[in-house]
């Protein structure tokens, strides 16, 4: 008994000089429960409405909010995306870029494969005055030669620098794989050839032909009423649409699972991506989403719990779907150090399969369903938020009320249909490896494909 | 960096006292508790979800040698345990429910900060208490050492694997003299952390916003069950500072990945009388070299302890930017000179403005702004009455050529 007694002195009387002095901090006198932390209520949800009218023969999509006093106005041109291109890879980018400067930096630009868009932020006091920039560098954009020269050699240094960045080859390799011979297969911003050879005849011709009112819609919103919308629409008025129709662009090849590389020696990381070519139907669209959810929807998903918290071999993994108007695709992508770039790749394909073939559990369904829910409400909260996901609407072609109906919708999705979205998406996936092909031949091997080589 | 450049405007605007246009108005309650710890809540029920913004006063520019980087690994240390939160725990509890967590460390303040459901909020307040009373003592070595390590990735992926920004850190190092390295990694033992901790992340000096879809008087009532009975240590009152303009002309030159320049200039602190009509007038140069030209960029940052204009730009094909700097410059060199056209300080305060309103939007940007003592009841008159001459007199002292700093960033060869 002594001597526990003297070694429990020993303990008690130990190298206190190291230890820090005892806490004052009151905890029981805080009469809170420091074991466990309060549970989350419930949040109300609302989606505000989403209004279609045509004025002065614009379509326009409004979602007003009068909480503060601006306006944002982006104008989506679906006949100038970059798939209208034609044999001229990045004319639609440098086109929009065209219009950008014309507006002397008051209007922002951006393309991608099926629209441009332009976007024009005003108080509403100032609206009056800069309504007709937007309908004036959209018909009429005025720019010299000096300007399309800078602006080109501007853009060509831009893709130079991207074939440095290994998530943006990855990106486009992975394009041309599923969308092979199909004008999706081509990145939206150009390529170097492609740019370098663009003329002013060029851009004026693709503004003539591509930038017309019947593909143009415009989505208002902010401090709007009516007599504002007609303010945006009026500058617009009398113009008519070229005779000749935008060309069509041919149809998708059939889908085939394809693996490839892109060799960067000494590279001590690696990109992967893994996916597929999508063709969820609009009306299935809402279970796909909760499948992705529940497998890559961020921290928490099961990619994410694996790769980052159980393996640690990534900053963060997710999956997501991108929908264009004549096709789509599903990822998953994520960087991996060099060393370990097979057990992840392993891992990653290891989880995707194990969504298709076991169910996902409840309480995982309802979780995605309440972040979705989160997500679509949380993205009207503020007018650029509203803008970006009636840009969505547009550029897809979904209906006018998807995201009115949409918590709704999503409410009514059953665990039975989120399961067979997870059972019926990812199956045939492809494969683009950015990384150092000496150390990642044999993991790569080991897939089965042939390996294709490509560089960026 | 954006969201504290507009910071300067919000600070420029509260100073106005002239008219008043409709303001966003948003009811606004403010209390201090008894232990010092400032709340203020503002309730906006147009949105969903509720943003908890901790500032800490007390920063970077704050730091002595034999502190230097510990604001920085003191907000590292927050994620990293506390006394009933285990590492990680604050992000993995905060995504759990919907929303995110971050933080950030300033010149003149370390904040903490989240945005989640309003269902979340007590979970939000839970947590902040928590640390805030419990950091001290659950620093461990393990956390000591993993914030180490973190601030060390950042410095190797800032200086060394894409050397990007070593042509900033030449322009911090020579506006700011006086003041330690904002990346350094310090090696501090454990006391001396607790220590700091426990003098300067109390109440006493610290402010909570809360701001989004809540009941103000009953979220004024959770914050002080939180938060009122943690020990409210005592206020340090930060030295005031005057800042003035560099004395001397700075050029320098600095290996770096892609050829890059940059002209910066000191300026003023939020409160200072002229920080309108200098933010106008940096309004007005990114304008001129901004709209039109897409590789110019001009920054303008500014905090308690003084602001700073940063005007860079990446040479064209052909260009020669840096044997003559000129082309960038010359718009901030005519404005010390000579008044400006009416009607560009006009559209230049509209652009403010806007950008301002357009910033009002953003739940993270208002707690921030009211956090730091920012009124959200903008008075936006004084900004359409900043005259020329102010603009010409702002300038000539905070942007002239003898007090500005040249950094050219030029790619090493390989």
């Amino acid at each position: 008994m002594r001597a526990v007694l003297v070694f429990a002195l020993v303990l008690a009387c130990g190298p206190r000089a190291s230890r820090p002095p005892p806490s004052a901090t009151p905890w029981a006198s805080s009469r809170i429960d420091w074991s466990k932390p309060p549970a989350i209520a419930p949040t109300p949800l609302a989606v505000p409405p989403v209004r279609e009218l045509s004025l002065d023969h614009i379509r326009v999509v409004v979602v007003e909010n009068h909480r503060l006093p601006f306006v944002a106005v982006t104008a989506v041109m679906t006949t100038a995306g970059a798939r209208e291109d034609g044999m001229k890879p990045g004319l639609a980018a440098l086109t929009a870029e065209m219009v950008r400067r014309a507006s002397r930096g008051r209007i922002e630009t951006s393309i991608a494969s099926d629209y441009m868009t332009a976007r024009l932020v005003a108080r509403t006091e100032d609206l009056g005055r800069e309504a007709p920039l937007l309908a004036d560098v959209l018909r009429d954009p005025a720019y010299n030669v000096d300007e399309l020269i800078d602006a080109r050699n501007v853009r060509v240094a831009e893709l130079a620098e991207h074939h440095a960045r290994p998530r943006a080859v990855a990106a486009q390799v992975f394009d041309r794989l599923v969308f092979t011979g199909h004008p999706y297969e081509r990145p939206a911003e150009g390529t170097i050839d492609g740019v370098s050879t663009l003329t002013s005849e060029d851009v004026r011709g693709f503004l003539a032909s591509a930038y017309r009112p019947d593909g143009l819609t415009l989505i208002v919103a902010g401090d709007v009423d009516d007599d504002r919308l007609r303010t945006l629409t009026k500058p617009f008025a009398g113009w008519t649409a070229p005779a000749a129709p935008a060309h069509p662009s041919p149809a998708l090849a059939a889908y085939a699972r394809r693996l490839a590389i892109v060799d960067m020696p000494g590279a001590d990381h690696a990109v992967v991506i893994v996916g597929r070519r999508d063709a969820t139907d609009p009306a299935d669209r809402l279970a796909a989403d909760v499948a992705n959810t529940i497998l890559g929807g961020g921290p928490g998903a099961r990619l994410d719990h694996t790769l980052h918290d159980q393996l640690a071999v990534t900053f963060g993994a997710g999956s997501s779907f991108w929908h264009g108007q004549l096709a789509g695709s599903w990822t998953v992508a994520s960087t991996f150090p060099t060393a370990r770039a097979g057990e992840a790749l392993r891992a990653t394909l290891a989880e995707i399969e194990k969504a298709r073939t076991a169910d996902a559990t409840d309480e995982e369904i309802a979780r995605a369903k309440d972040e979705l829910s989160r997500a679509v409400a949380g993205s009207f909260e503020t007018n650029a938020g509203s803008e970006r996901a009636v840009e969505r609407l547009v550029a897809q072609g979904l209906p006018t009320d998807w995201y009115t109906t949409y918590l709704q919708r999503l409410a009514a999705i059953s665990p039975a249909a989120a399961r067979a979205a997870m059972q019926t998406t990812w199956s045939d996936l492809s494969i683009v490896v950015v990384g150092d092909r000496a150390k990642l031949a044999r993991d790569l091997t080991r897939l089965g494909l042939p390996i294709e080589q490509y560089t960026p | 960096m954006k969201r504290a450049a507009l910071l300067v405007f919000a600070a420029a605007i509260a100073h106005a006292d002239v008219a008043q246009l409709p303001p966003p108005t948003l009811p606004t309650l403010s209390e201090r508790l008894a232990n010092g710890l400032t709340v203020i809540v503002q309730e906006d029920d147009s949105v969903s979800s509720v943003v908890v913004h901790v500032r800490y006063d007390g920063g970077i520019a704050d730091e002595d040698e034999a502190h230097a980087g510990y604001s920085h690994l003191v907000e590292k240390l927050f994620f990293l345990g506390s006394v009933h939160v285990k590492a990680g725990e604050v992000e993995q509890r905060i995504d759990a429910a919907g929303g995110f967590a971050s933080s950030t460390t300033d010149a003149d303040r370390v904040s903490l900060y989240e945005q989640v459901p309003a269902g979340g909020l007590e979970l939000a307040l839970w947590l902040e208490a928590e640390r805030m009373a419990g950091l001290a003592d659950g620093i461990t070595d393990a956390g000591l050492a993993a914030a180490r390590d973190a601030i060390a990735a950042e410095v190797r992926a800032a200086y060394e694997d894409e050397p990007y920004a070593l042509v900033d850190r030449e322009v911090s190092r020579a506006l700011w003299p006086e003041r330690v390295d904002p990346l350094v990694v310090p090696t501090p033992t454990r006391d001396s952390v607790r220590a700091y901790v426990r003098e300067r992340f109390v109440p006493a000096n610290a402010t909570i916003a809360i701001v989004g879809h809540v009941d103000a008087a009953r979220t004024l009532s959770l914050a002080q069950t939180y938060f009122g009975w943690i020990p409210g240590g005592t206020r340090r009152v930060v030295q005031a500072t005057t800042v003035e303009p560099l004395h001397q002309m700075v050029r320098r030159t600095v290996a770096a990945p892609d050829p890059k320049i940059v002209v910066a200039y000191r300026l003023n602190k939020l409160d200072a009388e002229d920080a309108l009509a200098v933010a106008v007038g940096a309004r007005m140069i990114e304008r001129a070299g901004g709209g039109h030209d897409a590789d110019v960029q001009v920054e303008l940052v500014r905090s308690g302890q003084g602001g700073e204009l940063r005007i860079t730009a990446r040479p064209r094909p052909g260009e020669d930017l840096i044997k003559d700097t000129s082309p960038i410059t010359v718009i901030a060199d005519r404005l010390g000179s000579t008044d400006p056209p009416s009607d560009q300080v006009r559209a230049a305060a509209a652009s403010l403005d806007r950008d301002f309103l357009v910033a009002l939007e953003g739940l993270t940007y208002r707690a921030d702004a009211l956090a730091a003592g920012l009124p959200i009841d903008l008075r936006r008159g004084e900004l359409r009455m900043i005259s020329p001459e102010q603009i010409k007199r702002s300038a000539a002292y905070w942007l002239a050529k003898t007090a500005s700093v040249t950094i050219i960033g030029i790619p090493e060869k390989r």
